[in-house]
């Protein structure tokens, strides 16, 4: 049972100077990694099933309830799993640096790679909340030409094109041949 | 019985029939593999222009339909990460890998292969044994279906990749997230915080959708060279061969009786056929540490499991009158529309119409092989299109797909959200598979699980009851033993290897 990263492992970078500290990120995500399951799973066993599922009082059998505790599974024992295997990874992880020591050439991968990812996923949830006022077709032409541009489209042309037409094709296609009404918001005058 | 055949052929062989069931197929695939329009959509959504034609022709346009959108959903599984359906989603384990190394024509190749195969034995099941396996179908009830379940999540230990305890963990949440919405007996709400919009529980496809396709386009701003970086093209050219199709039809084959005795069993669907039949095909292959990373074996069981469903749907449907999914009950009131009522009086009161519909429904599958060969030659051109447009394109594509399963904009947030959920798995190394595996089957576990309980007052005896549960129990026994041995051997390679270390 493996319990670090797919990415570790020694390579010719491993025999360079500074090693050490990428290890080290390595084995503190994946220590993060453990105790944030840990912890997930303790929300949800300690405060979120408590408050989240309500049990209905005077259940004739206690294996029929929402809450399904402790006759069979779910949902508190996936929460329970998960806090298990948050302690058991954690432990894996403790053991294997305590064991083994810094792995040679690991790497972490960057979480948050720069700045575009963090303006795609704004561009995203913008447009989720101008789906009423703007409608579908135009939000999904914004997003497209926003991650275009993101992602350094060398024809902005063609994406100006795309970001007209292939809303355009799926707002007909779903509106008139499949039937299912697409909001339009302020076009729909 | 021979002159009734003949009538039945008779029957079909018009060109309104053969027309129909070659445009179902063909309307079939192109629906299939735009995201969010599930089987289900399409076959409702056709129903209302079969009013006016023969049974024998709206039935096989239906049916046509049906078997098509199956396929077609592998190609958007395959070319952009993007399942529609959860037994599509299956698919893109190893059919997106195989089409981000350049080998995205070999993969499609191989899963209409897959898909014609299964597709053809599960209709002659149906012709030949439909009355077999329907009296074996009846036999299941919760506790067996329980038991089914328990073992096809068993296939989580075989995609959790590196680490056993992060797919476990992936698994646990793929499970919570199931559990949001009404409770399935008492109606009272679970996780869902007073918010109407998750009464219904967190919709699959914007899930799915969110999960696999929102990481890889996330992802794309990580890599740095996005103008020219693309997709490898050197191989595109190059389908499935003869050879790879040999390699592949054991698990075909026994991804088809997978398909064939799951569908004939009402209430299961594709999804756990597809993973259970790609769950097998990793247990006994050669190439099992490849599952994952881009194996041709696993798109073919998984395409396998997923179409071999389709004629054994049917089963149910025609010897019973029992619709065992969405898109057979539309099919039911298709029969129903045209006077027609499946059961076993049909095959009495009709049977010339019976034997036209298998007739059609042996001619669909090759129909649906030459509408795949030629929507591969275009849709792998895909390929060819640079990354930072089609990524764009995918997005608004998923926009629509999670829009369109319920014409609901929440349902788009849910997408957005189960998409930074995917990319920080993704990035943390906890697997996706698992997650999808626990959130696709976990109603099914829960809700036999209590039926049973339910039936026995709470007795956990009933899951040892018959043959079924024994089998499939004794299955799952087995199959965790040997994890948890394969996984100790693992772990004790590692320590030697620690302790042999220097210093």
């Amino acid at each position: 049972m493996k319990s670090t990263m797919s990415n570790s492992g020694p390579g010719p970078e491993g025999r360079m100077s500074g090693n050490e500290s990428r290890s080290d990120r390595v084995f503190r995500r994946n220590l993060i990694i453990g105790m944030t399951l840990v912890f997930l799973g303790a929300l949800f066993l300690l405060i979120i099933i408590p408050i989240g599922i309500k049990v209905p009082g005077h259940l004739p059998k206690a294996a029929t309830s929402p809450a399904m505790w402790p006759q069979a599974a779910p949902p508190q024992a996936a929460a329970a799993l998960l806090l298990a295997a948050g302690l058991i990874l954690t432990a894996f992880v403790l053991t294997d640096r305590y064991l083994k020591g810094p792995t040679p050439g690991a790497r972490p991968e960057p979480l948050i790679g720069n700045w575009r990812l963090v303006a795609g996923v704004l561009i995203m949830f913008v447009c989720w909340g101008l789906i009423p006022i703007l409608g579908l077709p135009a939000v999904s032409a914004l997003a497209l030409a926003g991650f275009g541009y993101l992602m350094g489209t060398s024809r902005p042309w063609l994406l100006g094109v795309l970001a007209v037409v292939l809303p355009a094709v799926l707002y007909a296609f779903f509106t008139w041949a499949a039937n299912v009404p697409v909001p339009l918001g302020l076009f729909l005058e | 019985m021979l002159e009734d055949i003949a009538i039945g052929i008779t029957l079909f062989a018009t060109w309104q029939n053969v027309v129909a069931i070659a445009g179902g197929v063909v309307i079939g695939v192109i629906i299939g593999a735009i995201p969010g329009m599930g089987a289900a959509m399409a076959v409702a959504l056709a129903l209302p222009f079969t009013f006016y034609m023969d049974p024998i022709t709206g039935i096989l346009m239906l049916t046509g339909i049906y078997k098509g959108t199956y396929y077609g959903g592998s190609a958007s599984a395959i070319l952009i990460n993007t399942p529609g359906t959860p037994a599509a989603a299956c698919t893109t384990l190893d059919g997106y890998p195989l089409a981000r190394k350049g080998e995205a024509r070999r993969a499609l190749d191989i899963a209409l292969y897959a898909s014609c195969v299964a597709d053809f034995l599960s209709n002659l099941s149906l012709i030949l044994f439909a009355g077999v396996i329907a009296g074996f179908a009846l036999r299941f009830g919760p506790p067996e279906f329980f038991a089914l379940v328990v073992f096809s999540m068993t296939i989580i230990a075989g995609v959790s990749g590196d680490s056993l305890m992060k797919g476990i963990a992936a698994a646990a949440l793929g499970f919570l997230a199931a559990t949001v919405g009404q409770d399935l007996f008492y109606g009272s709400p679970r996780l869902t915080f007073d918010s109407s919009n998750l009464l219904g529980g967190l919709s699959f496809v914007p899930v799915l959708i969110g999960l696999f396709a929102i990481p890889q386009i996330l992802d794309q701003f990580n890599r740095r060279l996005l103008v020219t970086e693309k997709i490898a093209t050197t191989a595109k050219a190059i389908g499935a061969t003869f050879a790879d199709f040999r390699y592949c039809l054991p698990s075909i084959i026994r991804g088809s009786v997978i398909g064939v005795i799951l569908g004939a069993i009402p209430g299961i669907g594709g999804a756990p056929a597809a993973f259970l039949s790609y769950s097998e095909a990793r247990r006994t292959s050669a190439r099992r540490e490849n599952f994952g990373k881009g194996e041709l074996e696993g798109v073919a069981a998984s395409e396998a499991g997923n179409n071999g469903v389709c004629g054994a749907t049917l089963i149910p449907l025609l010897s019973l009158g029992v619709p065992g999914d969405i898109v057979t009950a539309v099919l039911l009131g298709a029969f129903m529309i045209h006077g027609l009522q499946p059961g076993p009086l049909m095959f009495h009161q009709n049977i010339h119409l019976i034997y036209a519909i298998f007739a059609g429904l042996l001619l669909s599958t090759v129909v649906l092989y030459i509408a795949g060969k030629i929507a591969i030659r275009l849709l792998s051109r895909i390929v060819d299109i640079p990354d930072n447009l089609i990524f764009p394109s995918v997005l608004v594509l998923c926009f629509f797909g999670a829009y369109v399963v319920n014409g609901s904009s929440f349902d788009v947030l849910i997408m957005i959200i189960a998409g930074l959920v995917g990319y920080l798995m993704l990035k943390t190394g906890l697997p996706t598979a698992p997650f999808l595996i626990a959130f696709v089957l976990g109603p099914l576990f829960e809700d036999n699980l209590r039926r049973s309980l339910l039936m026995s007052g709470g007795d956990l005896g009933i899951f040892v009851r018959g043959p079924i549960t024994w089998f499939f129990l004794a299955l799952t026994i087995l199959t965790v033993v040997s994890i948890g041995r394969r996984s100790w051997q693992d772990f004790r390679k590692q320590r030697l290897a620690a302790a042999e270390k220097p210093g």
